[in-house]
C-alpha cells in the first residue's frame, strides 16, 4: 500500500475513500491522506469540510485522527488559528515532541495564543483547557532540560506568576533573580503586572538564608513600599555582630537615594523616625546608624561627597571661557546668555565661581532677563550645596519681603531651589512658598517666576499636595509670566504621580486660557507628570493628539516621550515618528523626532539608523529633532555613527539647527579625549571657530559656546547620566534633559540640564563614612581616560584683529611698532594672568585652612600650563597596560569594564560588581590606623561656619562680590 | 636535439603552469570579492549584498576551474565550522574530485559563503556534464537548507534549488525532486523567505506541468499566493505558468493577460529571448482562441520572425476562415506544435476558424443565404451550417438573426463601438496598468548610500563661497561709500 502512495499523482481516490458508507474505509482514506499532507494539501484542501465533518461526527472512532489532518491542511494553507484549534481537538494524536515544522509552528501559536488569552485580562471566559494543557506541557519540558530563561520569558508574558515563581525557585537562583530584575521587568509593559513581579521578587528574595537586601530594597522603591524598607533597614542596623550588615545598610541607602524618588526616601526617613519613638535608644547621637542612614537617604552624604569630588578634581580650562566671553558681544542679551550657560555648566557643581569675580565688568551688562540667568546660574555652580544654600545667595534674596531688583531676586529664587534641586529642606520650600504670595504690584510675576521655578526644582517628584496647591494658585492668576512657570513647576513637582485631579485642572486650564506660554508649559508639565506611565498614559496622549491647537499637540508628543521614556516601546515610537512627519505644526514635529532619543535611551546603536533620512529632512525643525535626539540617546557613548551624522550638520544653512548639531556632540563628547575619539579635537576646535567667526549666525555661536560649556560640564567630570549606575532610568535626570531642550522657547530652561549631570566618581567610604586612601587597579591603557589637554593661548590672532579695525593714516606707523606692541600685549596678557591667579591664590589660602593641599587641584587652581597628563594623576605604576585610580578621582563610564579592585587590598567593597559611584567598603584590619583623605571643601566651609558664628562682618567668605546691578527696571 | 625540444617542453609547461596559476588567483580574486559582498551583507543584514555577489555570476560561469572553487574553499575550512556547513564544503570538494583541505588559518565559513560556493560547484558541474554528481551534492545541500532562516541566505538558496531541479530534469525524473521542493516551500512560506518561495512555486509549476499535471497546477496557484515583491524573472516565468494553466482550463482571457504581462515583465535582451519565444508561441494560440487576431507586427521582430513562422501561418488561416489551409498547417507542423506542447490548444482552433469565417461573411454580406455559408466555409451541411451560426449568435461573436423559413441569416446595422463604454474601460485598464507600473518602480527604488553626501559637500561649499562673496561686497560698498565720502570732503 505505502509503495503505491509513493507514486500518486493525486489524492484524488484517497479523497473519495471518505464518502463511503463503510467507518473501516474511511479511516484507512484518513490514514492514508495523513501521510501524504505535505505532498497533497492544494488538492485534500479542496475537500477540508469533509474532513471537518467526520471530525465533528460524535460517533466516528478516528475522529481525532480526522482533526489531525484538517489541522495540517489548515497550517499548510496559513490558517494557524484553524490549525491550532483542530491540533487541539486531535488530543494525544497531536505530538508535542515532533521536531517537524508543522509541530513547532502550531506549539508557537499555542503559545502566543495563550499569552494573548492571558494579557486580554477578561477572566470571565476561562482559557480552553487544552489550550492550558499544552502550554503547561510545554513549561515541564523546559523544567526538564532546565531551560530556565525560556520559562521565565514565557511565564511573564502569559503573567502565570505560579511557574515564575517555581522557576525562580529551582533553577540558578541568584543570577536567574537577577536576569529578571534587570532584564525583563523593564520590558513588561503592564505597570500592574510590573508591580506583581517585582512582590514576587522580594518574595522569593526574602527565602533564602541570607538575602540580598540590595535587590529587595530596589524592588521595594519600585513599589513604593517605604514601610518594608525601613523595617529592613532597620534589621541590618540592628546586627551589630558583623560590621558589613551596617555597612550593606548605608549602602542601600546610597543606592535608593539615587534610585528612588524624593518622595520615596521621605517616607523612609518618617518610617525610621517612627521606629525610633518607640526603641528610644541613641537616636541623637551624631554618629549612630540609624541618624547617619536617615543622613544618607535625605541625600545629604551623597551631595557632600560629590561636592566633595567635583572641587577636588575641577579641571575646568578657564582660557575656553574667556576666549568666548571675549569674542562674543555681551551686550546682545543672547551672547551674554551664551557666555551664562557655558561658565554654569562648566562649573556645575564644583561651586567654583572665579570666572564671575574676575568677569565683574561683563557680568554688569546684564540687563532685565539675562540678570535673572546670570544670577540662576549661581544655583547650578552651587548645586547641592545644601548647608550652605541660603548663606551663599543672601546677596540677591530681597530683604525683608521687599523687592529692589526683581530680576536678580526672581534668579536667586530659582538658583536655590537649583542648589536643592531634589533634595529640598522643609525651610526651603516654605521660604519659596511665602515668596509665591508674599509679593505684588508688577515685579510679582518675575519673582513669581523665579519662586516657581525653585519649587519645581527643590520639590521634585515630592508629589507635595500643598506645593502643587500653592503653583495652582499661582496659574490661576493667569499671568504670563508666572503662569508659564506655576505649570513647569507643577509638573516637577508631581512628577510621575499622574495625578488625576492636578492632570485634569491643567488640562482644563490648557484649554481656558489665551497665553500661549502658559499652554506650552502645561503641555510640558502634563508630559511630566506622565513621566514613566508607559500605559497608563494611554488616554491622556489620545485625547490631546486629536487636538486642534498645536500646542496641546506639542503635549501629546511630551506626554508620549515621558511616559515611554527609556522603554523603547515600538507604538511610541511608531507614534513619534508618525507626527514627526505628518504634523502641520513643525514645533510639534521637532519636539516628536527629539521624543525618540528618550525613548531609545537605553539602546543608542539604534538611533543613528532611524534618524539618519529625518537628519537630511528638508524641514530644518525635523533636522534639528534628529540632532537633538541623537544627542540625548548616545550622550557620553561617543558614538561613531552619531558623529557621522551630525558632523556635516555643523555646516548646515540654517543656523539653528547647527546649534542643535553643536548642542548633540557636545552631549555625545562629553568627557571623551582625542587619544579615545580623534573627533573630539576637532570638534573642539569646530565650536572655537564657529563662536569667533564673526559672520557666523548669532544663534549658531549661542549654541557653540553652549556646546562648550556641556562637552567640559562640571569641571571635566561629570557625565549626561539619564540613567544611573544600576541602570534604573533616572528622573530627574530625564526631567532635566526635556526641560533643557525647552531652551528654544525660553533661555533661562537651559539651567535644568544640571539635572542631568552625573559625576563619574569612584567614591570609597568607609563605615564612618569618611573617604580612606585606596587604590583601584584599571586594566587598560592610562591614556584613553585622561583630560583633555587646556588650550593654547592664541597670541597669533591678536594682530590679525587688530589689523581689521587699524585706521588707513596710522597702518605704516604702526606696522613698524607692531612687534613691541604684541609683545607688550603678551606681557598684559600675563599681568592679567598673574594678577588672576594670585587672586586664585588669596582665595585658596582664605579658605582651605589646612596647610596641605592636594598638589594636583592646586595645579589647576593656579592655571598653571602644564599639559602633561602625567601631572594631572598621581600615585601610578609605569606600564601600559594598567594604571591604579586613586579614591575620589575620575572613572569614566567607558573605562569601569576595565576597573577591578585590587585583590589585596585593606578595603572591601560591600556590594560587589561595580567599581563607581558611592561604594561603602568594608576594613578588613580595623585596628590599624586609617589613612584617611581629608576632605578639602567640607573643612574649608566648616571654618566658613565657625567665622560666620564669631564675625558676622565675614558672612560670605565664597562671595566677597556683589553683582555690579545697578537700580534696574522690569 | 630531442633534449631541447623536451627541455622547450618542460619550459612551456612550467610557464603554462605559472600562467594557470596566476588565471586561478585572478579566478579566485573575484570569487573573494563576491564573498566579500556576502559578509557585509552578513554584517549589516542586507539582503542586496546577496543580490550583489549574485550579479555576477553568470561572468564568472564561464570562466569556472575545479582548482580555484576547491582553493577557495580550502580557505574557508576551518574547524570551527557548523557541522553542516562542513558538510556541505565537503562535499562539494569531492564532486570536484579535489582532495579535502584543511586550512590552518580558514576562517569560519557562514552558510551564506557555503552556499555560494556550493552553488559554483553545482554551475561548474552542470556546464561539464556531470549530472550525477551535482544532483548528489544538490541533496545534500537541499538537506542542510533548512537550518538557517536568514534574510540574506534567500537569494542564494534560491539559485540553489533552481540548479537542484534543473540536475533532476535533465536526468528525466523531475518528480523525485517533487516531495523536496513541497517541504522546502512550506519551509520558505514559514520564514518569509520570498524570493526562495518564489522560486520554489515556479518550479513546482514546471514540475507539475512537465507531466501535464494541470490540476495541481491549477490547485497549487490557488491556494498559494506569489510574493508581491519577487524578482521580475521569477515573476514573468511564474505568470508564464499560470497562463498555460490557465490556457488549458479555457480561461482565456486572464490567460491572455497573463502572459501579456510575462512578456513585459521579463527583460527584451539576447538571453531572455528563448523565454520570449515561449512565452509569445502560447500567447499567439491564445490570442487566436480569444477570437482576436495578433499584430502583423509581432511576427516582424528579429528575434521571433523565424521561430513563429508556423504560427504566423496558423494566424493567416484563422483569419481568412479558411477551413483547408487551416488543416494543412497543423498537419505540415504537427511534430513542431508537439514539441511546443501547444498542440491540444490549435486542436481547440478549429472551431475559431468557422467563427472567424462566419465573422467575416457577416460583416460583409447583410444578407446572406445558409447554402452560400456551407460553401464558403467548406461545411457538410446547411444543417450544420444552421447550428454554427446559432452558436456564434449566441457566443456574441456575431450580432445578427437567422431566418429559418427563407433560409439566410441577417445581419444587424454595425452600431459604433464609440458610442458605448467600451473604449472607456479599454482606457481605465490601460491606465491602471501603467499606475501599477508606476507604483511598483517607485517602490523598488532605494535610497543611496552615502554617495549624495559628496554632493552635499559641494553644495555646502558653494553656500560659504556665495556667503563670502556676498560678505565682499558688503564691505566693498562700506569703502566705497568712504571713499565717496572723502572725495566730497575733498570737494568742501
Amino acid at each position: 500500500m505505502a509503495v503505491q502512495v509513493d507514486t500518486l499523482t493525486s489524492a484524488g481516490g484517497l479523497i473519495s475513500l471518505l464518502d463511503e458508507d463503510e467507518r473501516e474505509l474511511q479511516y484507512y482514506g484518513l490514514v492514508q491522506l495523513n501521510s501524504v499532507t505535505d505532498r497533497f494539501w492544494t488538492e485534500i484542501s479542496d475537500s477540508i469540510s469533509k474532513i471537518e465533518i467526520l471530525y465533528e461526527d460524535e460517533s466516528f472512532e478516528h475522529r481525532k485522527l480526522a482533526a489531525l489532518v484538517a489541522s495540517k491542511i489548515y497550517f499548510h494553507l496559513g490558517e494557524f488559528d484553524d490549525a491550532l484549534t483542530f491540533a487541539l481537538g486531535a488530543g494525544e494524536l497531536f505530538n508535542l515532541t515532533d521536531s517537524s515544522s508543522y509541530v513547532q509552528t502550531v506549539v508557537n501559536h499555542a503559545i502566543d495564543k495563550y499569552i494573548e488569552l492571558r494579557a486580554a485580562d477578561n477572566m470571565e471566559s476561562p482559557i480552553d483547557s487544552r489550550l492550558e494543557a499544552v502550554v503547561e506541557r510545554m513549561f515541564a519540558r523546559c523544567f526538564e532540560t532546565k531551560d530556565y530563561a525560556q520559562v521565565v520569558g514565557i511565564a511573564i508574558e502569559s503573567r502565570r506568576l505560579d511557574i515564575l515563581e517555581r522557576a525562580l525557585k529551582n533553577g540558578d537562583t541568584r543570577s536567574l533573580l537577577a536576569y529578571v530584575q534587570k532584564d525583563c521587568v523593564g520590558l513588561i509593559s503592564s505597570i500592574h503586572v510590573q508591580a506583581q513581579v517585582q512582590e514576587l521578587l522580594v518574595k522569593v528574595h526574602l527565602q533564602f538564608d541570607s538575602p540580598d537586601y540590595e535587590a529587595v530594597c530596589l524592588c521595594l522603591s519600585k513599589l513604593n513600599n517605604p514601610q518594608k524598607t525601613a523595617e529592613i533597614l532597620k534589621l541590618l542596623i540592628k546586627d551589630k555582630s558583623d560590621d558589613s550588615k551596617t555597612l550593606s545598610a548605608y549602602q542601600i541607602a546610597f543606592d535608593l537615594d539615587a534610585n528612588a524618588t524624593q518622595e520615596f526616601t521621605r517616607a523612609v526617613i518618617a518610617e525610621l523616625s517612627l521606629g525610633d519613638g518607640i526603641t528610644g535608644g541613641d537616636s541623637n547621637v551624631e554618629s549612630s546608624p540609624i541618624t547617619r542612614v536617615k543622613s544618607i537617604l535625605s541625600g545629604d552624604e551623597t551631595l557632600k561627597l560629590h561636592l566633595e569630588f567635583l572641587f577636588r578634581n575641577n579641571k575646568t580650562d578657564m582660557k575656553i571661557l574667556d576666549r568666548t566671553c571675549k569674542v562674543l558681544d555681551s551686550r546682545l542679551s543672547l551672547a551674554h546668555n551664551a557666555v551664562t550657560f557655558s561658565n554654569a555648566f562648566m562649573h556645575a557643581g564644583t561651586t567654583v565661581d572665579n570666572f564671575l569675580r574676575e568677569n565683574l565688568e561683563w557680568l554688569s551688562r546684564a540687563s532685565s532677563w539675562s540678570k535673572f540667568t546670570a544670577t540662576a546660574a549661581l544655583g547650578v555652580i552651587h548645586q547641592g550645596q545644601v548647608k550652605h544654600g541660603f548663606s551663599l545667595l543672601q546677596p540677591y534674596l530681597p530683604e525683608d519681603s521687599t523687592s529692589t531688583s526683581p530680576f536678580s531676586e526672581g534668579g536667586a529664587f530659582f538658583a536655590l531651589g537649583l542648589i536643592h534641586a531634589c533634595h529640598g529642606t522643609e525651610k526651603v520650600i516654605d521660604y519659596l512658598q511665602d515668596a509665591l504670595i508674599s509679593y505684588q504690584g508688577q515685579n510679582a510675576e518675575i519673582l513669581q517666576h523665579g519662586a516657581c521655578l525653585g519649587l519645581g526644582a527643590a520639590g521634585m517628584g515630592s508629589g507635595s499636595e500643598e506645593i502643587a496647591h500653592a503653583l495652582m494658585n499661582i496659574l490661576y492668576t493667569d499671568s504670563a509670566v508666572s503662569g508659564e512657570a506655576a505649570a513647569i513647576g507643577l509638573g516637577l513637582v508631581m512628577m510621575g504621580t499622574k495625578h488625576e485631579g492636578t492632570l485634569k485642572d491643567m488640562l482644563l486650564y490648557a484649554k481656558e486660557t489665551e497665553h500661549e506660554k502658559i499652554i506650552r508649559a502645561l503641555s510640558v508639565g502634563m508630559g511630566l507628570l506622565m513621566f514613566g506611565c508607559k500605559q497608563e498614559a494611554d488616554g491622556l496622549i489620545e485625547k490631546l493628539i486629536e487636538e486642534e491647537d498645536p500646542l496641546l499637540r506639542l503635549g501629546a508628543v511630551h506626554a508620549i516621550t515621558m511616559a515611554y521614556c527609556g522603554t523603547g516601546d515600538n507604538t511610541a515610537i511608531r507614534k513619534l515618528l508618525h507626527l514627526a512627519v505628518s504634523d502641520v505644526k513643525d514645533d510639534v514635529r521637532r519636539a516628536a523626532v527629539t521624543g525618540l532619543g528618550f525613548i531609545l535611551l537605553r539602546s543608542p546603536e539604534q538611533v543613528p539608523r532611524m534618524v539618519q533620512l529625518l537628519s537630511e529632512s528638508y524641514n530644518p525643525h525635523v533636522r534639528v529633532g534628529a540632532a537633538v535626539a541623537l544627542g540625548i540617546a548616545c550622550a557620553g557613548t561617543g558614538s561613531k555613527a552619531a558623529i557621522e551624522i551630525l558632523e556635516p550638520m555643523l555646516k548646515d544653512s540654517v543656523d539653528f539647527v547647527v546649534e542643535g548639531a553643536s548642542i548633540a556632540l557636545a552631549f555625545i563628547l562629553i568627557q571623551q579625549n582625542d587619544i579615545y575619539e580623534p573627533k573630539v579635537a576637532d570638534i573642539r576646535k569646530r565650536f572655537s571657530e564657529i563662536i569667533e567667526n564673526k559672520h557666523s549666525e548669532s544663534v549658531s555661536r549661542f549654541g557653540a559656546a553652549l556646546s562648550q560649556g556641556i562637552i567640559d560640564a562640571g569641571g571635566r567630570n561629570v557625565t549626561i547620566g539619564l540613567t544611573t549606575s544600576d541602570g534604573q532610568l533616572n528622573a530627574p535626570a530625564c526631567a532635566g534633559m526635556l526641560l533643557f531642550i525647552q531652551f528654544w522657547y525660553w533661555f533661562p530652561l537651559a539651567h535644568f540640564l544640571t539635572l542631568s549631570f552625573k559625576p563619574t566618581a569612584l567614591i570609597a567610604i568607609n563605615k564612618e563614612l569618611q573617604a580612606p586612601n585606596i587604590e583601584t587597579t584599571c586594566l587598560s591603557r592610562k591614556a584613553l581616560y585622561g583630560y583633555p589637554p587646556e588650550i593654547e593661548q592664541h597670541v597669533a590672532q591678536a594682530p590679525a584683529k587688530v589689523a581689521t579695525a587699524v585706521l588707513s593714516t596710522t597702518a605704516k606707523a604702526r606696522r613698524t611698532v607692531k612687534k613691541p606692541a604684541e609683545e607688550a600685549e603678551e606681557g598684559s596678557a600675563d599681568a592679567q594672568k598673574k594678577a588672576s591667579s594670585e587672586d586664585n591664590d588669596k582665595m585658596d589660602t582664605d579658605s582651605a585652612t589646612k596647610s596641605q593641599v592636594d598638589e594636583s587641584s592646586m595645579d589647576v587652581d593656579e592655571g598653571s600650563n602644564s599639559n602633561d597628563p602625567k601631572a594631572l594623576k598621581k600615585g601610578r605604576k609605569p606600564g601600559n597596560d594598567t594604571f591604579t585610580v586613586a579614591n575620589l578621582s575620575r572613572v569614566l563610564p567607558y573605562q569601569q569594564k576595565h576597573m577591578k579592585w585590587p585583590a589585596n587590598c585593606r578595603y572591601i567593597p560591600v556590594k560587589q560588581g561595580r567599581v563607581s559611584g558611592v561604594l561603602l567598603v568594608k576594613d578588613t584590619t580595623p585596628s590599624e590606623p586609617e589613612d584617611l583623605i581629608s576632605s578639602m571643601l567640607q573643612e574649608s566651609l566648616e571654618e566658613e561656619e565657625n567665622e560666620t558664628a564669631s564675625d558676622v562682618a565675614e558672612t560670605q567668605p565664597p562671595e566677597p562680590f556683589e553683582y555690579p546691578f545697578d537700580n534696574e527696571h522690569a | 636535439m630531442s633534449n631541447n625540444e623536451n627541455a622547450m617542453d618542460v619550459e612551456l609547461t612550467a610557464e603554462q603552469k605559472q600562467a594557470e596559476s596566476r588565471r586561478i588567483l585572478l579566478e579566485g580574486k573575484y570569487i573573494t570579492r563576491n564573498v566579500r559582498f556576502l559578509e557585509r551583507g552578513i554584517a549589516a543584514a542586507e539582503v542586496h549584498y546577496s543580490h550583489r555577489a549574485l550579479r555576477t555570476l553568470s561572468n564568472l560561469r564561464k570562466r569556472l576551474e575545479p582548482e580555484t572553487i576547491a582553493e577557495v574553499i580550502a580557505a574557508y575550512t576551518s574547524v570551527s565550522n557548523v557541522q553542516n556547513v562542513a558538510e556541505c564544503l565537503r562535499c562539494a570538494v569531492e564532486a570536484l574530485e579535489m582532495k579535502p583541505a584543511a586550512n590552518p588559518a580558514a576562517k569560519q565559513c557562514e552558510p551564506e559563503i557555503c552556499l555560494f560556493f556550493c552553488l559554483l560547484t553545482q554551475l561548474y558541474l552542470l556546464d561539464n556534464g556531470q549530472y550525477e554528481k551535482g544532483a548528489k551534492l544538490s541533496d545534500t545541500l537541499v538537506g542542510m537548507l533548512s537550518s538557517s532562516p536568514r534574510k540574506t541566505v534567500d537569494p542564494l538558496v534560491a539559485r540553489v534549488f533552481f540548479y537542484f531541479s534543473r540536475f533532476y530534469e535533465v536526468a528525466d525524473r523531475l518528480s523525485d525532486a517533487r516531495p523536496a521542493l513541497l517541504r522546502a516551500l512550506q519551509a520558505a512560506t514559514l520564514a518569509n523567505m520570498k524570493e526562495s518561495k518564489a522560486m520554489l512555486l515556479t518550479l513546482l509549476l514546471r514540475n507539475y506541468l512537465h507531466y501535464k499535471l494541470y490540476d495541481q497546477a491549477e490547485r497549487l496557484t490557488a491556494k498559494t499566493t506569489f510574493p508581491t515583491d519577487a524578482p521580475n524573472n521569477l515573476l514573468a516565468r511564474y505568470l508564464y505558468y499560470v497562463g498555460r494553466i490557465e490556457a488549458i482550463q479555457l480561461n482565456y482571457s486572464q490567460a491572455q493577460m497573463h502572459l501579456l504581462e510575462a512578456t513585459r515583465k521579463a527583460p527584451s535582451n539576447a538571453a531572455t529571448a528563448g523565454f520570449q519565444q515561449t512565452v509569445h508561441k502560447v500567447y499567439v494560440i491564445v490570442e487566436l482562441l480569444m477570437g482576436n487576431i495578433p499584430e502583423r507586427s509581432l511576427f516582424r521582430i528579429p528575434t521571433l520572425k523565424k521561430p513563429l513562422q508556423p504560427y504566423l501561418e496558423l494566424t493567416q488561416a484563422v483569419r481568412i476562415g479558411d477551413l483547408n489551409r487551416f488543416q494543412e498547417v497543423v498537419s505540415q507542423y504537427q511534430s513542431k506544435f508537439l514539441q511546443d506542447q501547444v498542440l491540444i490548444l490549435i486542436q481547440r482552433l478549429r472551431h475559431n476558424v468557422i467563427k472567424a469565417g462566419i465573422r467575416s461573411i457577416s460583416v460583409a454580406y447583410s444578407r446572406i443565404s445558409l447554402r452560400d455559408i456551407c460553401l464558403k466555409l467548406h461545411l457538410d451541411s446547411e444543417e450544420d451550417a444552421e447550428y454554427i451560426v446559432a452558436k456564434a449568435i449566441r457566443d456574441g461573436v456575431i450580432d445578427a438573426t437567422i431566418d429559418h423559413q427563407k433560409g439566410y441569416v441577417k445581419s444587424a446595422e454595425i452600431h459604433n463601438v464609440y458610442g458605448t463604454s467600451d473604449p472607456q474601460h479599454a482606457f481605465d485598464r490601460r491606465i491602471t496598468f501603467c499606475l501599477n507600473i508606476y507604483n511598483e518602480s517607485v517602490k523598488s527604488m532605494r535610497y543611496p548610500g552615502s554617495d549624495h553626501r559628496k554632493e552635499l559637500a559641494y553644495a555646502d561649499e558653494a553656500i560659504r563661497r556665495e556667503r563670502e562673496l556676498a560678505q565682499e561686497l558688503e564691505n566693498d560698498d562700506y569703502d566705497e561709500d568712504s571713499d565717496a565720502d572723502d572725495v566730497m570732503d575733498e570737494d568742501l
